[in-house]
């Protein structure tokens, strides 16, 4: 299904990160500074549970993560615990918590059991503690030549540009310069753009001159792309990047390390090129194309040559909410007023939606502009503001590109006006409060952040409903079970879970996510042993692993 | 209307508000209680000192930084002697910023850290350092200056400014601040009378009223304002005898995030005090009369029959009847009074006759 | 504003303390109705907003902007004088639902804003008064009816508030009628509680079944304060009863209604707690003491039953005089009879008693002392540039030129427009007094 889109960009992270080898984790986690960057990228949760093992030597037990969630409700179903599963499900994942078994004698009945325990990796453990007390050296020789300093405004600009000029030729405005042949090819091989001719031959390898990909066209990927923040669209171009570079024969640790390693920088600081790996200044190069990284060239001979990180860089792995900072700074730009192309489109927080659909956007950036032309019909255009609204068409339109209602809704609502947030943060914090003061426990758990108008979200949706009526999910079905006891064990745990898309009680059969489906199994093996310890109950060995089916499911709304 | 405000869609559960707790900002607010005198006492015993204790904190300043890249910290103390309460960080940009602040931030700092958290906690430690320096004279002169000062705790001082911060920050638009949830962390080590009872009392209904969870890691005594404090902002109240693993305590009891907290279940204990302080000796009491215009509580009844801080005249009929000994009383009122005077001695025998199981 | 409207500005402001206050009061327009000239409001020449927007020497409007929007700002200017007041209150809110009140002058209509008004003064009553009582009744058809009962929950009464919204408006005002039951509701409220009833009247006129003054003499041996909110114009028989029942004192309990804004804020005004006359305190023969008891809450793994409703709870707070357990505070303790209440809501109250000091504006000035705002450490705005300031077309902007710093006359600690208020409304503490380790 799809999910919120800014979501599905910084979870292709992380998943790249999932699926990382031990070893490569372990050469991760021997740098602070990427240790720092991936606990950053953590649900909240998964970071307390680090934070309570940081400074612990010893593992402790599984129970005692439990012992923290709260059960609001009897009811079965207990998001707090999905969230948890999440958590450590990541956590695993990534390899930082190890399950050990320890037997242990209960201290009273003085029986030997098994407890699971969990421990911190301690490779980890080290790097990370090291970061937060600041015992790694490694920065060290990194100083800091006060006169050599770039202003950050200079940076800002420079790194808007570069970013901008990408992102307007995506959407085909006049531009002066065209982007690098490596972002080009880029593009292209991670089907953002395509060449006209792609669709007879598609075949991203092959590297052509800067003439026949300066034909370019935007793709429906790469309309979704554009309405991403900065921060996830940097990311998706990025881990493209590192598929490319495996292929390349690139050390992973190395590219990932520089990544990280540039969110730890500081802005408007220069640092040698002496510290890079060979493969690191290979990437140097690259990333200069982006605007992720300055570097003023050879000025100064060989020996002194510095690269500064841009704001683009820096902000890399903080959440991508946050890259509102950057605005901070637009602001000033708007006030200094002086030159026309600077005005960006990152100037997020400038979109005021009304329940008539009306919509009024402060912006003055082309951009901006033209990716609300992508899903709004326009109506008028001033300095500073343009309006219009969401019609039929507009939205039809957007969704015939391969836009859907999900990121539309994502769009307007990260983009949306700081006195709408407020505004609904308000709304919020009253109803919550009269909701628990007469109790209702169910509706404060309902209640959420409304920054749009719910009409406006419900009517967008519908919108979308109308163009299709089938919605696919990748996954398992399980059938045939025997009894209506592992049925229903099964059945309940997975609703537990969260990762039931559909259910027939009556034929015994139920559908799980693509994700849920592995945990279900650990379960069902679980408890197919269990009841091979007691001996009481007879399965079939069909029944104690379903075969899992991968087909797509067809569910009518 | 109603109706047409309510979502047809419900999303999936669980997704969007942990995608909210996940990235929302926080502003960690920290007191930090350097009465001398009670620091003397408690390195005497033997537990903790405040070098011990500033390493633990700044590490859980770091680490409340590393949550999230728009994490902030801010930093008060609350001193009883010389100072009073101070902002010590964020620092308060001066138009004569030096350069030279920085190298001196830079050379006490091990070089080899995060940037973000070496200029904080160099900053931080410089101030600090400054502060514990000049105490020692100032004591000197203040024992000098004779007995005619009154010292009072600045605990309320310390909470009224990072309050008013935290206002601040809600009040605004600057998208840096939006959204931010602030929460703070009292270190204390003071006892309860040297706190000045209303005006803590103020702070903590501000803090309740803006949703603002004050969580108390209390060393040395323990107190019942603070644990009051922390009852009612949804806060934890942490009361550490063993300081040895504070550490510990800082980073995962005390450092619960305010995103979390609909989640996760507070260590905090249910069983509060909620005994008041008389106005007149001080003492925490449980039982006590009540002025009717001014509400000061008071453990005795005044001689002159006048309450002490409004200065109303009391019914002179009402005063006899409360005074009364208990020989004269009738059976209701004997009961009362016999408690009132000396409870503990009544206690055993009104609890074995009672009828509801008590615990504890 | 021309310069000759200033003089006359001016001058009669000086007029006014020197004169008799008998000679002046015809000419001088009522506190309420008062305008910027002095006269009444309607009387003002209209002012533009964009006529007071001006440019200043760079070109930039945001220091003039700056001053408007500080001047919007509701400046907390509350009597700050420390009275005796009755804390411990009883109070009873009577609401016209009369035919009148489906009258749309006010949006939707005045019934509807009286009701979301009503649902905010109960927040903020129990909020303020969290020992005190309250009930509701409405006046409809002639009659009075009870809302909601004599109560210290506020969720009882906002429900009780929320099941009328539905209800039309409907009939005649009783007067009459509504006093005598709040009489019969305030009749055991004990001797240390105020009895206030708070009348919000749409009508111009009352169909009484009796002769309403003889209620009104009831009202006035029985000690009740009554006072009316006006949504029209001002009634003959209002004026006496509130007259007759507050010690002559007609202007702070009759008030009637300017404009949406101005019906708020009276409203929320009956938060406050009335101070006690010197009439009232004089004939006392004193007030009470009152012996209360400051439970500590314990919980439990295992419920037990709580003596109040005889009902098994987890948690609860154990009276220390008996040790039996009641499940809700403030209350009466039924086995000792011991009035139970925590110290938290003693102590919020307690602003009301002493209230903090008022902030001083400081002057307009070129230089300052400081540069940051105590409280939330927000840098200042410079000084104006005096000598630029005198010319003549700087004139008129000037009055919206602030320092924007206000001074605590204590700690002579200077704060920003926010804080100032921030502290008054909510902290009700200096942070600058609080800070300074050493008591004046």
């Amino acid at each position: 299904m799809e999910d919120q889109s800014s979501e599905l960009f910084k979870s292709t992270i992380n998943e790249y990160l999932d699926n990382l080898p031990e070893t490569v984790h372990t050469q991760l986690y021997k740098s602070p500074e990427t240790c720092l960057a991936i606990f950053r990228l953590l649900p909240s949760l998964a970071k307390f549970y680090i934070m309570l093992l940081l400074f612990q030597e010893t593992s402790i037990p599984y129970s005692d993560l439990n012992r923290w969630i709260k059960n609001p409700n009897m009811h079965h179903v207990n998001p707090n615990k999905i969230y948890q599963n999440e958590s450590i499900k990541r956590l695993k994942s990534l390899n930082l918590l190890k399950d050990i078994r320890k037997r242990v004698v209960h201290p009273q009945t003085g029986q030997k059991t098994e407890i699971p325990f969990v421990q911190l990796n301690p490779i980890f453990r080290t790097s990370f503690r090291n970061a937060l007390t600041g015992n790694s050296g490694k920065l060290s020789n990194l100083f800091d030549d006060e006169s050599d300093r770039i202003t950050i405004e200079f940076l800002d600009n420079y790194c808007l540009n570069k970013w901008e000029n990408i992102l307007h030729f995506m959407v085909g405005s006049e531009i002066k310069q065209l982007p690098s042949i490596g972002v080009l090819t880029l593009l292209r091989y991670s089907g953002l753009m395509e060449l006209p001719s792609d669709h007879y031959t598609p075949d991203g390898s092959k590297s052509l001159s800067i003439d026949t990909l300066s034909k370019l066209l935007i793709t429906q990927n790469g309309f979704q792309f554009l309405l991403q923040d900065i921060n996830s669209q940097i990311w998706t171009l990025l881990l493209q990047y590192l598929k490319m570079s495996e292929k390349l024969m690139m050390n992973p640790v190395d590219v990932l390390n520089f990544i990280f390693m540039l969110g730890s920088l500081e802005l408007g600081q220069g640092y040698p090129i002496t510290m890079l790996s060979n493969t690191q200044i290979i990437m140097l190069e690259d990333l200069v194309d982006y605007g992720l990284i300055y570097d003023p060239g050879e000025i100064e001979g060989n020996s002194n040559r510095n690269f500064y990180p841009t704001r683009l860089s820096t902000t890399l792995t903080s959440e991508s909410c946050n890259f509102k900072t950057a605005s901070t700074v637009i602001d000033q730009e708007i006030s200094n007023a002086n030159s026309e192309e600077t005005k960006n489109s990152s100037n997020q927080g400038s979109i005021i939606i009304e329940t008539n659909f009306k919509i009024y956007c402060y912006t003055s950036s082309p951009l901006q502009i033209a990716v609300l032309n992508l899903f709004i019909h326009m109506k008028a255009r001033f300095s500073n503001m343009v309006t219009g609204s969401l019609t039929r068409e507009s939205v039809r339109r957007a969704l015939m590109n391969g836009i859907t209602a999900d990121q539309i809704i994502n769009y307007l609502e990260s983009h949306a006006h700081p006195g709408m947030i407020k505004m609904a943060d308000e709304k919020l914090s009253k109803q919550l409060e009269y909701e628990q003061s007469i109790g209702n426990l169910n509706a404060v758990n309902e209640l959420k952040l409304e920054i749009l108008p719910p009409t406006v979200i419900d009517q967008v949706k519908l919108w979308q409903l109308e163009l299709d009526r089938i919605q696919t999910f990748k996954g398992y079905l399980y059938k045939d079970f025997t009894n209506d006891y592992e049925f229903e064990k099964l059945l309940n745990y997975g609703d537990e879970i969260g990762v039931i898309t559909w259910k027939d009680r009556l034929r015994r059969k139920f559908f799980v996510t693509l994700e849920g489906s592995s945990q279900l199994i650990d379960y069902a093996n679980r408890i197919l042993r269990k009841g091979g310890n007691s001996g009481g109950r007879s399965m079939t060995p069909s029944t104690q692993t379903p075969q899992p089916q991968p087909q797509p499911q067809p569910t009518t709304n | 209307m109603d109706a047409i405000a309510d979502r047809v869609f419900a999303d999936t559960p669980g997704g969007p508000t942990n995608r909210i707790a996940d990235e929302t900002p926080s502003l960690l607010t920290v007191i930090l209680d350097v009465n001398p005198l009670e620091w003397k006492k408690l390195e005497d015993a033997g537990t903790i000192n405040l070098k011990k204790l500033l390493s633990s904190l700044l590490i859980m300043l770091n680490s409340h930084l590393a949550l999230n890249s728009s994490n902030q910290v801010a930093l008060y103390t609350a001193n009883s002697f010389s100072g009073g309460a101070k902002l010590i960080y964020p620092k308060i940009e001066d138009d004569s910023d030096t350069a030279t602040a920085k190298k001196q931030s830079n050379l006490m700092m091990s070089s080899g850290m995060y940037r973000q958290f070496r200029i904080i906690d160099g900053s931080i430690l410089d101030d600090l350092n400054s502060l514990l320096r000049s105490i020692p004279d100032k004591l000197r002169n203040l024992l000098n200056d004779g007995q005619g000062t009154h010292i009072k705790g600045t605990l309320s001082g310390a909470l009224s400014m990072a309050l008013s911060y935290i206002n601040k920050s809600q009040k605004s638009i600057d998208p840096q601040q939006l959204g931010l949830k602030s929460r703070i962390l009292i270190i204390s080590i003071s006892d309860d009378n040297t706190l000045p009872y209303i005006s803590i009392m103020n702070t903590i209904f501000a803090a309740q009223k803006m949703k603002i969870s004050v969580d108390v890691c209390k060393l040395g005594n323990n107190s019942t304002f603070l644990q009051q404090a922390s009852d009612a902002t949804n806060g934890v109240y942490i009361y550490i005898k063993q300081p040895e693993g504070l550490i510990q305590y800082l980073t995962t009891a005390l450092f619960i995030d305010p995103t979390l907290r609909p989640i996760i279940v507070l260590p905090t204990n249910t069983s509060i005090d909620f005994r008041a302080s008389c106005f007149i000796t001080n003492k925490v009491i449980d039982i006590g009369y009540v002025c009717s215009v001014c509400l000061c509580i008071l453990s005795v009844i005044p001689q002159d029959e006048k309450c002490p801080t409004c200065h109303s005249k009391f019914d002179h009929n009402l005063i006899t009847r409360l005074k009364r000994k208990p020989k004269v009383l009738p059976l209701v009122k004997k009961k009362r009074k016999l408690e009132g005077t000396n409870g503990a001695e009544v206690d055993s025998e009104v609890g074995s006759n009672m009828g509801t199981p008590v615990p504890n | 504003m021309d310069s000759d409207e200033e003089e006359f500005e001016s001058g009669s402001r000086q007029a006014t303390p020197g004169v008799d206050q008998n000679a002046v009061s015809q000419k001088k327009a009522p506190e309420a109705l008062k305008g910027a000239s002095g006269g009444y409001a309607w009387e003002d020449e209209y002012r533009r907003s964009w006529d007071i927007v001006q440019e200043d020497e760079s070109g930039s409007i945001e220091s003039i902007v700056l001053g408007l929007v500080e001047s919007q700002k509701k400046r907390y200017l509350k009597n700050i004088t420390p009275f005796q007041r009755g804390i411990i209150r009883t109070m009873v809110l009577v609401l016209d639902f009369s035919k009148v009140m489906s009258e749309k002058d006010f949006r939707p209509n005045r019934a509807a804003i009286m009701i979301s008004n009503a649902i905010d003064f109960v927040n903020e009553f129990f909020d303020q008064n969290p020992i005190s009582q309250l009930s509701i009744i409405v006046m409809r058809n002639g009659l009075a009816q009870l809302v909601s009962e004599v109560s210290g929950n506020p969720h009882d009464h906002i429900e009780a508030l929320k099941s009328i919204k539905k209800l039309e408006p409907q009939g005649d005002p009783s007067l009459q009628n509504a006093l005598e039951m709040s009489r019969g509701l305030l009749l055991h409220v004990a001797s240390h509680c105020t009895r206030e009833v708070l009348i919000l009247f749409g009508a111009l006129f009352t169909s009484d079944p009796g002769n309403i003054h003889k209620t009104i003499q009831e009202l006035v041996k029985e000690k009740i304060t009554v006072r009316v909110i006006g949504l029209t114009a001002r009634v003959a028989i209002c004026e006496e009863l509130c007259k007759l029942t507050n010690f002559g004192d007609l202007e702070n309990s009759y008030h009637v209604v300017l404009y949406e804004q101005n019906f708020r804020d009276l409203f929320m005004d009956a938060v406050t707690p009335l101070a006690v006359t010197k009439v009232e305190s004089e004939k006392k023969d004193g007030f009470t003491l009152v012996k209360m008891g400051f439970p500590s809450r314990i919980s439990d793994d295992h419920p037990t039953f709580c003596s109040c409703h005889s009902k098994a709870v987890y948690g609860g707070y154990v009276c220390p005089n008996c040790k039996s357990k009641v499940c809700v505070l403030p209350t009466v303790c039924p086995c000792c009879d011991l009035m139970l209440i925590l110290s938290t809501h003693l102590a919020r109250s307690y602003h009301h008693l002493f209230p903090m000091k008022l902030f001083v504006e400081v002057p307009v000035a070129e230089n300052y002392n400081t540069t940051h705002c105590y409280g939330c450490q927000v840098k200042f705005p410079k000084g104006i540039d005096m000598s630029e300031r005198s010319k003549a077309e700087n004139k008129r902007k000037k009055e919206f030129h602030t320092s924007s710093r206000y001074r605590c006359q204590d700690c002579s600690n200077e704060f920003c427009i926010d804080c100032d208020v921030f502290s008054h409304d909510v902290l009700h503490n200096c942070p600058g007094c609080e800070s300074n380790s050493r008591k004046v």
